[in-house]
């Protein structure tokens, strides 16, 4: 078993959000909230975003999109245009996460939004998830 | 389809299309509860949302016909429902959900936001959050930079208590203090720029040790410390904080925002602190700590523009009555020669504001005003003083290929008027002649991403002082990560200051003191060098270090220091004839076990000294009063099972300090002891519950200075001290050691052990 795992032991496959919007397969998707100053995203990156397991479910059955929520690049999706949005001196959010991350009212990184394969939201997490929580929620999917 | 990007559209779209059609409103709940972000899909509409906090959901603008709602969410059974839209007919669904039996392990909130982080800059920044700072919550900012390693709040006063921020050494005037980037604090208003900024309104401080970017100008050279404000998105809805100690000193936060029409975002925070209890523990008949009422007002707008381009406004207003002194004084003797007491008013507000000009190009426009009033008497010398500083920046901010430019011009007035000679025309005396200078500059920074390990970032910034002259300040910062896990930072740059010596020096204002300057003070000039390491390690069950070392030379020529040794009735300014060098290293460890246990330490070697000629012409090295040669901090956090209880232990230690004391028969120590501030506290968060409270103990360890700091505490109108023709008391039988009322001989607060309790009430 963990030997065939060894074969495919691969580097994390990253989707941005607008090839999201042009792919054909239909897959799951798991967006990840991050900013560079996000210990805990980095920590996540540097563990469960590396396990072999994890992984591999990933590229096989997911798309996986890492969202910087302070990027300064716009977001073209169809017709519709998302923006950095600054807040103050060398500080704010993009408007996309903002949307889709904010959870009452507050917008956290990191945060772990699922898609179903119909793009449809149906989970949203903001904070860290430690290997063991992220293997069970890949699994409810 | 892709309902994601429905939903995406949908946020775009509400409200600039008009709801001819019909819509489906609804409630979504689980045993009574409402649920929040339910996915609501209506098949074949192509339309879908997800329910808000009160678990209501809308869909609006449905052509008529025959459509399956599906609602969804993890955790939960799906439910479809057959739906048929007739036109203008607005429907209502409430919807109950069962929980599915395959329910995910239930997640337990965990970590969010790093107490310290350092952000990804070659200039080395680190990061503290809120969190850390409750840790050891202190009613004010000031008080909460005891617990970062390698900066130190020191009290220049006995009486008052007030005091400045030392970093890495060096006094407080080398420390820059800002808000939202912002350089509204200075000279006269070090402690109130950190005092009176709610702690609710404040999402991370930045502090960067040794000079930062060339944005921030030529006098941090100790550092920089930059309170950045809440943002809308960030900010809870409502909160409180509420804190006493058995002292009787009760700390008030409040914060909450708004969203105006969609117009505006609206922060407000209000600190409220009083302490009215006098206590005088060391039995000097003084107050051991300076009784204090403050109340603070901070308003931040956040307009919503069109083209999404930033334009904030921020305001702070702030009111403080300190007094300190002998125990029996009342606001009767303010002023008097009878009772000897030290009473300060304060009256502050600011204006902070940054708008982007609504240009293809990224322009900047930043902002602010302050105006500072200080109403005090010093026993019965009084002391009047007003410092306004107004602040304008334009930058401008270029993106292209690997390099990212930032070129920007500033412009900064500051105002400043007092009672004393200092502000007085050199001709005639009488006359007063405010001090005023302009500080007109520009700079151009290039962050160049050589590749994608290396990062170069070259500065340069060009100020003309109206009393000095030209000042060039070039910076280098270059980042290289061997890997995610290994960083190296390499910084150098130059610092420029000219002294402000009567909003510097305390003991000049007490009249404890006089100030000589002894020559016409050149500008000090120094060169800075930094490097630092980072190395983080992952363990496979989850557990992280982050191992960060630093190691900085400053080397200053012409600097400015105040000689408080060679006679002990003045302060005497003069410009060094040699070198002043302050170097070190300093050592920081982040451990997060997997069970919960954080640990935080910190260690720093600090070695300040100056290299000057003695009148017979030999070099001699001499070490500034007040700077500590080993300090450290630890913070640590325990996790009490998952009950939500948690346990905090922080601390600090100080290694002996150079003290200022009135020639060689002060019986005062010239040295201060080791000593260490600890604290243990208690946090208890009912899961899911809005409350939190929390509990602790203070100065466990019951450390206080020596009783008898002040010199002649007896005699503080010095009545009893015979002076000769030169001003140096001479000894006599009820001055056997030739003092006088000293009250500027402080290195520790005064505060012993004690308890504190608090709670918080968060609203998101």
């Amino acid at each position: 078993m963990v030997s065939s795992v060894g074969v495919y032991s691969q580097e994390l496959e990253y989707t941005t959000i607008e090839e999201l919007y042009t792919k054909t397969e239909k897959r799951p998707a798991l967006i990840f909230l991050t900013a560079e100053w996000c210990t805990y995203c980095e920590k996540m990156k540097n563990t469960s975003f590396e396990e072999k397991q994890i992984v591999q479910v990933l590229n096989e059955r997911f798309y996986f999109v890492e969202f910087d929520i302070e990027q300064k690049e716009e977001i073209k999706l169809g017709d519709t245009v998302f923006r950095y949005k600054p807040t103050g001196l060398k500080t704010g959010t993009h408007e996309l996460a903002e949307i889709i991350g904010t959870i009452d009212g507050v917008l956290n990184t990191p945060t772990i939004i699922l898609l179903n394969s119909d793009m449809e939201i149906v989970y949203r997490y903001g904070g860290y998830l430690d290997t063991k929580q992220l293997e069970v929620l890949l699994e409810s999917i | 389809m892709r309902n994601l990007f429905i939903i995406l559209f949908l946020f775009v779209l509400s409200g600039s299309l008009n709801a001819q059609l019909s819509s489906i409103t609804g409630t979504i709940t689980h045993e009574k509860d409402a649920l929040e972000f339910v996915n609501v899909y209506l098949v074949g509409a192509d339309k879908g949302t997800i329910s808000d906090s009160d678990g209501h959901f809308t869909l609006s603008k449905i052509r008529p016909g025959e459509y399956k709602l599906r609602v969804s969410y993890i955790g939960f059974k799906t439910v479809e429902r057959e739906i048929k839209i007739e036109y203008g007919k607005d429907q209502v669904l409430n919807i109950e959900l069962e929980a599915s039996e395959i329910q995910g392990e239930e997640l337990v909130v965990t970590g969010t936001l790093k107490e310290i982080s350092r952000s990804k800059s070659a200039v080395p920044v680190e990061v503290f959050s809120p969190k850390f700072f409750q840790m050891n919550p202190t009613p004010s900012l000031y008080d909460a930079m005891q617990n970062v390693n390698g900066v130190r709040p020191q009290l220049n006063c006995n009486v008052c208590n007030t005091g400045d921020i030392h970093i890495n050494g060096l006094e407080g005037p080398y420390t820059m203090i800002l808000i939202d980037g912002m350089p509204i604090v200075s000279g006269l208003s070090t402690v109130y720029g950190l005092s009176g900024i709610p702690n609710s309104m404040v999402e991370r401080i930045e502090i960067i040790k040794g000079p930062a970017s060339s944005l921030y100008g030529s006098e941090a050279v100790g550092g920089l410390i930059n309170v950045i404000t809440k943002k809308p998105s960030t900010a809870p809805t409502f909160l409180a904080d509420a804190m006493t100690s058995f002292w009787g000193e009760l700390n008030l936060d409040l914060g909450g925002k708004f969203n105006l029409n969609n117009k505006a975002d609206v922060l407000t925070g209000v600190n409220i602190f009083n302490y009215s209890n006098p206590i005088d523990n060391n039995g000097d008949n003084f107050t051991d700590v300076t009784l204090q009422k403050r109340a603070s007002l901070f308003q931040k707008w956040s307009i919503n523009r069109k083209s999404n381009k930033l334009f904030t406004l921020a305001t702070r207003f702030l009111y403080e009555d300190r007094w300190g002194g002998e125990m029996d004084w009342t606001r009767d003797n303010r002023g008097g020669s009878e009772i000897y007491g030290e009473s300060i008013y304060t009256t502050r507000w600011e204006l902070i504001g940054n708008y982007q000009l609504p240009t293809t190009e990224k322009f900047l426009l930043s902002f602010s005003y302050n105006d500072h009033h200080q109403d005090s008497y010093y026993g019965d010398i009084p002391y009047f003083a007003d410092q306004r500083i107004a602040f304008s920046q334009l930058t401008w901010d270029i993106e292209k290929g690997k390099h990212s430019l930032l070129a920007g011009t500033a412009l900064r007035y500051t105002y400043y008027d007092d009672n004393t000679p200092a502000t007085a025309s050199s001709e005639n005396i009488e006359i007063n002649n405010p001090d005023e200078i302009w500080l007109p500059g520009i700079f151009l920074q290039n962050d160049i991403s050589v590749s994608e390990e290396t990062n170069l970032l070259l500065g340069l910034r060009y100020d003309y002082n109206s009393a000095h002259g030209n000042i060039w300040t070039p910076r280098v910062a270059y980042k290289h990560s061997f890997n995610q896990k290994n960083i190296l930072r390499l910084n150098a740059g130059t610092g420029f200051r000219v002294v402000n010596l009567f909003t510097e020096e305390h003991a000049a204002l007490t009249g404890a003191r006089e100030v000589i300057i002894a020559e016409e003070l050149k500008p000090e000039q120094s060169y800075n060098a930094n490097i630092n390491y980072e190395h983080k390690i992952y363990g496979s069950s989850g557990n992280y270090v982050r191992l960060d070392a630093t190691a900085w030379y400053t080397y200053f020529t012409n600097q400015i220091l105040p000689d408080y040794e060679s006679n002990s009735n003045e302060i005497i300014y003069d410009n060094l004839d040699g070198f002043g060098v302050t170097q070190g290293f300093t050592l920081n460890a982040d451990i997060e076990l997997n069970s919960g246990i954080k640990i935080m330490l910190g260690g720093s070697f600090i070695d300040v000294h100056t290299v000057e000629k003695d009148e017979s012409g030999i070099s001699q090295r001499n070490r500034p009063l007040l700077t500590e040669r080993w300090t450290g901090t630890w913070a640590v956090s325990l996790p009490v099972s998952r009950s939500g209880l948690k346990v905090d232990y922080t601390g600090n230690l100080y290694g002996p300090m150079k003290l200022p004391v009135l020639g060689e028969n002060d019986p005062r120590a010239s040295e201060s002891p080791w000593w260490s501030l600890q604290n243990i506290q208690m946090t208890w968060n009912p899961q899911n519950s809005e409350l939190e409270f929390y509990a602790g103990v203070k100065n466990l360890l019951n450390f206080t200075p020596p009783s008898n700091s002040i010199s002649r505490s007896n005699d503080p109108f010095d009545r009893g001290v015979v002076f000769d023709g030169d001003g140096n008391a001479l000894a006599t039988p009820n001055n056997p050691n030739a003092l006088t009322f000293d009250p500027s001989y402080v290195y520790a607060p005064n505060q012993g052990i004690r308890g504190f309790i608090g709670f918080r009430y968060n609203i998101r």
